[in-house]
């Protein structure tokens, strides 16, 4: 048993007449303290899989299990549970909460979590402690971004799941962020997953999968994944 | 050309599509400010029309009723040629004179003080004409005023009958609308008012008993008992709580009948002339340009007020000269007569006098002559006496003399029977000689013895016709003087016998006399009575004259008031009312616009930063400025035009229609039916104002925005830096503040235009419903304060100043058995105005205690503030709080207490006295003197006839007690608390409605506010909201983590809110607040409670609607991207 699992899993939109599957029967599986990075063109559904996975949306059909518990079967109230303690997010677009401090962001997800680690703590390990009091608007672009992932680690959840976090930043800052992810997978043993359409990251991850028309092209294991801080794109 | 123009269609019609787009993409938004709009404009334009709309439904009830204008009075009456007179003055178009007096009647076995008058006397002789104003009674039944002169034309076709008719119908005023049964035909039936809320409603059929007045009823009145034949409702007096003040009774009437000419005297004047202006009735009553019209009548009237009064004076003179000298004649008359009488009856006496004299020397005379009469009778009865005795001797004498010759007589006889025995013997002899004649020689012998014995007989018949003739002689002497003795005697007999009838005679003349002279004295006595009686009368009579004719001299011309229609109480108050909600409605409003301006702030700049990258791209594309702004400006104005328009005519509509519907159960001016009429200034200007507003917010907001490089626009704005508040510098306290509050707080201060528009809006709310619940709270006080806290007795009984000690206990005792507490007071209660150097005289009442101490178990006298008791003494006077407010006065000021005449106008220079406290009262102004300072002000005593009491024993023990006391002749009035508290309770009932417009309003402000504002926090932060969502955060705590916020907004503007709302509840208090009333000055503290808890609650509200808001947004979508 993986510890992500995704049995034919699929996912349709109801556009007017129109029956868009999004996921058409996916199936893939992820071990657990693996860096794993989802690529695919645009529209090929990496963003549909990862909601679904990070318990923010709902499948149409099949199964998706994690630590072979059917997170696809959760109702509404145990979907917000899920999300609140097993899943960290970090997006594109940071969605920091601007009217409080770093330190105060990453409280806001401590705050509701059983086990949480101490926000300052995890603030220095992103490399802000000297930013604890500062305002979203206050920091660039990847500062904001590490506040995110801080965000997303103190609530010490089993899955980070990124979607496009160097999306929004330069090239170095980019770079920074996957290293500080990598990082953080190796040392915290969290499994990572990250979507991108970049298919230069499939070199610093454990396993890749690729997507395409919703469904899993190929998964492949990198057996000798490279460190972020010398990849190139 | 044509090109260009097509352009431009396109260009406008693409302009017109864009911006249906932009609303039916946003119908929240557009529905948002048109509530706004609407709830502004149409509040204002409401509240302004109501009193407008009051105005207008009165001036259509006073010209359908042909209300005066002007009311002329004279407190000498006036003439019938004056009302002619009157009647044909420059810019009089009609007159009307009718009888009047205020007296005390008897009705439903209570007593009101009423005004009795006549219905158009210039009809009374003219039955048709009389039947017309019956007929031309206004038919509210049916929702019309049917006027009967029309109708009544119509029907008949004699015209100049109906000319004439009219004619006099013309001159007719005040029609009276008649809501039930007939008007009266005969001088004992009335008509009363079917509008009261005083006392027991009256039915047809109820009696009314005039009981007393100013001056003698009877000379005033033909009747004394009339029977209600109908209800009429009457123009002249549309206040149901105020009818006008009176000399009698408590001050004020408290009904009014009216009655047919012929149930007044037929010497009674008229009272007074009801007049009204030409061109006045085209005139908004009461407006500017009536007041113009009336005044310059009014003015003339004035100056020539004195010529009016001096006329009647003059006639009045004139009259009562006339009726003088005729009275003067008819005295002297009188008096020549009176004299002559006495005249003769001393000419009687004189006679009498002379009768009676002469009867006196009459009966001394007649005494003279008895007295002579019996001096000679006693002689004559002497010398009778002496004869008689004489005549007894002589008798005797005669008698012994008889005797003698009886004697010798009898021996005569013996010797002549001798002598003839002898002869006999001889004789014998002789024969015997004869035969024997030898004898003869005896026979010679014989013959000369016979002859010897013849001459012997002879002889002795000589001696015994001697003796006989003796006898005789002396029988007869004898028997003449017995004779004359008893002739003698009976002579006697008969002059006594005169003497006696003559001496009853005499007595009866002395009596007759006596009997004569007594009356004479009688007579005489009678008569210089008589004479001093007549000249006494004559005297008076004179004195009468001459009082008259001084009484006439001295006349004193009549006082000449000239009253337009701002002295009818009624028709005054209604104004009065109706300009205090022309007040409201110009600030409450304010709040509504302000919101107003607010919502269109906050709503706009979020279209605006909404569209921020289509703005960029106009710009971009060459738009410029004025064209993208005009899109905006277009919706708000549409946004706001549109609400502006429901607001207004919804709102016009109601509004005045539940504010006339609370003013209904104290007026009876109808409520105009629907459609109410728009006024159109008033509509445009609110239009004008709220969607003005609406365009300047609007415009400020596009302006910053615009102001900004379409590159910059193309970029989405940089989210609004988060930012430190104060409060953060309060370090422990912003520690213990959990993340959602940090946010909550912070956000706050983010967004300051949301913070005003919500805070200002919410504290509008709050204050709304403060001081619809102050307002029902200060109402309701003047009730529970002044009957519950303050007053304590809850009976009034007035007996007669003249009233005996007896009288008073026996009341009391009738008093005491009724009631279980028996407290009870004497007091003076007396109908005064009090005037201050800065205000002029206001109707009060002043009461003088008999004892202060007892006074307090039944008047809690005390300061409002601390409810500190205040002690009357002899240091000044206590007024009533309203009444020091009104005349701007407090203690050790001073005062004028003046008295009050019919009218209630000040009488004379007043007296000033020294205000001592000024104590708690809600109902009606009251001075309060110690009956040590009333004498020692007005050197007298004062008369203790009304008695004050609680009787606290139930409505039937009252009702007995009140038909036992009218049973007591010398009480004048006994009236019951409980009707005062019933009416005000009836007349404050339009108060809740008041309150329930006033809530409607407030939660419709808070709605639209807090739906704003959450609307607006919810698309602003959807990012922020899906990001907590992702967090795991569950609905309710996003809910919670987003209406936190909206809670403590609300709180704030509550706070807020019940400040501005003590504020504005005072406001509406002090300007709707009439003379006689003072409203209760607190809210209750439970009404902060419940108007901070219902502004919460409608908080609540909008949150559990923005629920389903929150849960729809969608994590996915909104994270996506950059919005």
């Amino acid at each position: 048993m993986s510890f992500v699992e995704f049995h034919d899993v699929c996912k349709l939109y109801q556009m007017g007449e129109v029956e868009v599957r999004a996921v058409d029967g996916m199936n893939f599986s992820i071990e657990q303290g693996e860096f794993c990075v989802i690529v695919g063109p645009s529209g090929a559904g990496k963003t549909t899989v990862l909601n679904m996975l990070g318990g923010m949306d709902t499948v149409s059909s099949g199964d998706i299990l994690l630590e072979g518990k059917a997170i696809s079967a959760n109702n509404e109230r145990d979907m917000t549970m899920y999300r609140r303690h097993d899943v960290g997010f970090v997006f594109q677009f940071y969605n920091l909460v601007q009217n409080l401090t770093a330190l105060e962001n990453v409280e806001l997800a401590s705050q509701i979590c059983d086990d949480p680690l101490d926000p300052a703590e995890v603030l220095g390990q992103v490399g802000l402690s000297h930013r604890l009091d500062n305002f979203p608007a206050q920091l660039s672009g990847g500062e904001q971004q590490r506040v995110a992932i801080a965000r997303a680690l103190a609530k010490n959840p089993k899955l980070l799941l990124c979607d496009e976090p160097t999306g929004a930043l330069d090239y170095e800052t980019g770079k920074q962020i996957l290293q500080l992810l990598q990082q953080t997978c190796r040392e915290t043993g969290k499994t990572v997953v990250l979507i991108t359409h970049n298919t230069a990251f499939e070199q610093i991850a454990d396993r890749i999968i690729r997507i395409r028309g919703g469904r899993a092209d190929s998964v492949e294991t990198n057996e000798h994944p490279q460190d972020a801080s010398v990849l190139e794109w | 050309m044509q090109d260009k123009a097509g352009k431009k269609t396109s260009s406008r019609s693409s302009f017109f599509k864009e911006l249906g787009r932009s609303i039916s993409s946003s119908w929240g938004r557009f529905l948002a400010i048109m509530g706004i709009a609407a709830l502004g404009c149409g509040f204002y334009a409401g509240l302004q029309m109501t009193g407008m709309d009051m105005r207008l439904s009165a001036d259509s009830l006073y010209d359908q009723t042909q209300l005066y204008d002007i009311r002329l009075l004279s407190t000498l009456g006036l003439s019938d040629e004056q009302v002619d007179e009157l009647r044909h003055r420059d810019g009089i178009e009609a007159a009307m004179g009718t009888y009047s007096i205020d007296v005390m009647a008897n009705l439903n076995d209570e007593q009101y003080a009423m005004r009795i008058e006549s219905l158009s006397p210039e009809l009374k002789d003219q039955s048709d004409g009389f039947e017309l104003v019956r007929a031309s009674a206004l038919d509210l039944h049916n929702g019309e005023y049917a006027q009967g002169e029309q109708t009544e034309a119509a029907a008949t076709n004699d015209g100049i009958q109906t000319q004439t008719a009219a004619t006099k119908q013309a001159q007719a005023l005040n029609y009276l609308v008649l809501t039930q049964g007939r008007f009266p035909q005969t001088p004992n039936e009335c008509v009363m008012s079917g509008d009261r809320i005083m006392g027991h409603p009256i039915q047809l059929g109820d009696k009314v008993q005039v009981l007393s007045g100013v001056g003698d009823i009877d000379e005033q009145l033909q009747e004394r008992d009339f029977e209600v034949v109908g209800l009429v409702s009457s123009s002249v007096y549309v206040s149901s709580t105020n009818l006008g003040p009176t000399s009698i009774g408590s001050g004020k009437i408290e009904q009014f009948m009216y009655v047919v000419p012929e149930s007044f005297d037929e010497d009674f004047p008229i009272s007074q002339v009801y007049m009204s202006v030409k061109g006045a009735r085209a005139e908004l009553a009461e407006s500017d340009s009536y007041d113009d019209v009336v005044a310059r009548v009014v003015q003339e009237l004035e100056a020539d007020s004195s010529r009016i009064a001096d006329d009647r004076l003059a006639k009045l003179k004139e009259e009562a000269q006339d009726t003088l000298e005729e009275k003067r004649q008819e005295f002297d008359t009188e008096r020549d007569d009176a004299y002559k009488k006495l005249d003769e009856a001393k000419q009687e006496l004189t006679d009498a006098e002379k009768e009676l004299a002469d009867a006196e020397q009459e009966l001394a005379d007649g005494q003279q002559s008895y007295d002579d009469g019996v001096r000679e009778f006693e002689d004559g009865k002497a010398e009778f006496d002496e004869q008689r005795g004489v005549w007894e001797q002589t008798r005797s004498g005669l008698t012994s003399q008889r005797q003698a010759l009886v004697a010798q007589q009898t021996e005569l006889e013996q010797t002549r029977s001798q002598l003839i025995a002898a002869q006999s013997q001889l004789q014998a002899q002789q024969a015997q000689a004869a035969q024997s004649q030898a004898a003869l020689a005896q026979a010679s012998q014989l013959a000369t013895q016979a002859q010897q014995l013849a001459a012997q007989l002879a002889q002795v018949e000589a001696g015994l016709q001697q003796v006989a003739a003796g006898i005789a002689q002396i029988d007869a002497g004898i028997s003449e003087g017995d004779t004359q003795i008893v002739q003698a005697q009976v002579k006697i007999a008969e002059s006594q016998e005169q003497l006696e009838s003559a001496r009853l005679e005499l007595e009866q003349g002395k009596r007759d006399y006596e009997k004569g002279l007594k009356e004479y004295n009688e007579g005489l006595e009678t008569y210089e009575k008589e004479r001093v009686e007549a000249e006494e009368k004559i005297a008076d009579a004179q004195k009468k004259l001459d009082d008259a004719q001084t009484d006439i001299d001295e006349l004193e011309a009549p006082e000449i008031y000239v009253l337009d229609r701002t002295r009818n109480p009624g028709a005054e108050s209604y104004q009065q009312d109706s300009e205090r909600i022309d007040n409201i409605a110009q600030v409450f409003p304010l709040i509504f616009f302000l919101v107003a301006a607010l919502v269109a702030l906050t709503t706009m700049t979020r279209m605006v930063e909404d569209e921020r990258q289509e703005i960029g791209t106009y710009k971009a594309l060459g738009y410029g400025t004025a064209r993208i702004t005009a899109k905006y400006l277009a919706y708000a104005a549409l946004a706001g035009g549109i609400g502006a328009f429901i607001g207004i005519a919804i709102l016009s509509q109601i509004l005045p229609y539940i504010i006339s519907v609370a003013y209904d159960i104290m007026y009876s001016v109808p409520i105009m039916a629907f459609p109410l009429p728009i006024n159109i200034p008033i509509a445009l200007t609110a239009a004008a104002l709220g969607v003005g507003v609406m365009l300047v917010a609007t415009w400020a907001a596009a302006a910053s925005t615009l102001r900004e490089s379409p590159a910059q626009l193309m970029l989405p704005r940089a989210p609004k830096a988060g930012k430190r508040i104060l409060l953060e510098h309060i370090g422990p306290l912003w520690r213990r503040t959990s993340f959602s509050w940090k946010v909550s707080l912070r956000n706050l201060f983010r967004y300051k235009r949301r913070l005003a528009m919500t805070i200002i809006g919410i504290a509008g709310c709050t204050a709304l419903l403060l001081t619809g619940l102050g307002l029902h709270d200060s109402i309701w006080d003047i009730i529970d304060k002044q009957f519950g806290e303050i007053v304590h007795y809850d009976a009034v009984i007035s007996l007669d100043d003249d009233a005996d000690e007896d009288v008073h206990l026996r009341v009391e005792e009738m008093i005491a058995e009724a009631s279980e507490s028996d407290a009870m007071i004497r007091t003076m209660m007396l109908n005064r105005q009090l005037g201050s150097d800065s205000h002029a005289p206001i109707s009060s009442q002043v009461v003088v205690p008999q004892s202060n101490d007892d006074m307090k178990s039944l008047i809690h006298l005390r300061q409002r503030h601390g409810a500190i008791p205040i002690e009357l003494d002899a240091s000044g006077v206590v007024l009533s709080e309203k009444l020091s407010s009104l005349l701007g006065v407090s203690a050790g000021d001073s005062v004028r207490i003046y008295e009050q005449d019919d009218i209630g106008n000040a009488v004379g220079s007043g007296k000033e006295v020294r205000v001592a406290a000024v104590c708690e009262n809600y109902v009606y102004n009251y001075c309060y003197i110690d009956q040590d300072l009333y004498r020692e002000l007005y050197a007298g005593e004062p008369i203790f006839s009304t008695i004050l009491a609680k009787i606290d024993t139930g409505e039937e023990v009252r009702s007995q007690l009140a038909q036992k006391l009218h049973d007591v002749d010398e009480i004048d009035t006994v009236s019951y608390n409980d009707e005062v508290i019933d009416s005000y309770r009836k007349s404050l009932r339009s108060v809740n409605m008041i309150v329930v417009v006033l809530v409607v309003a407030a939660a419709a402000l808070a709605f639209i506010v807090l739906y704003n504002l959450t609307n607006i926090n919810i698309v602003e932060r959807t990012r922020e909201i899906a990001s907590l969502k992702v967090l795991g955060f569950t609905p309710h705590e996003v809910n919670a983590y987003v209406n936190r916020e909206t809670l403590l907004l609300t709180g704030i503007g509550a706070a807020f809110g019940l400040i501005l709302g003590t504020i504005m509840e005072e406001f509406v208090v002090i300007s709707s607040e009439v003379d006689l009333v003072m409203f209760g000055r607190e809210i209750h503290p439970p009404s902060f409670i419940i108007a901070f808890v219902v502004t919460l609650g409608f908080s609540l509200v909008v949150m559990l609607f923005m629920r389903r808001k929150l849960s729809s947004i969608d994590m996915v979508e909104s994270l996506k991207s950059v919005d």
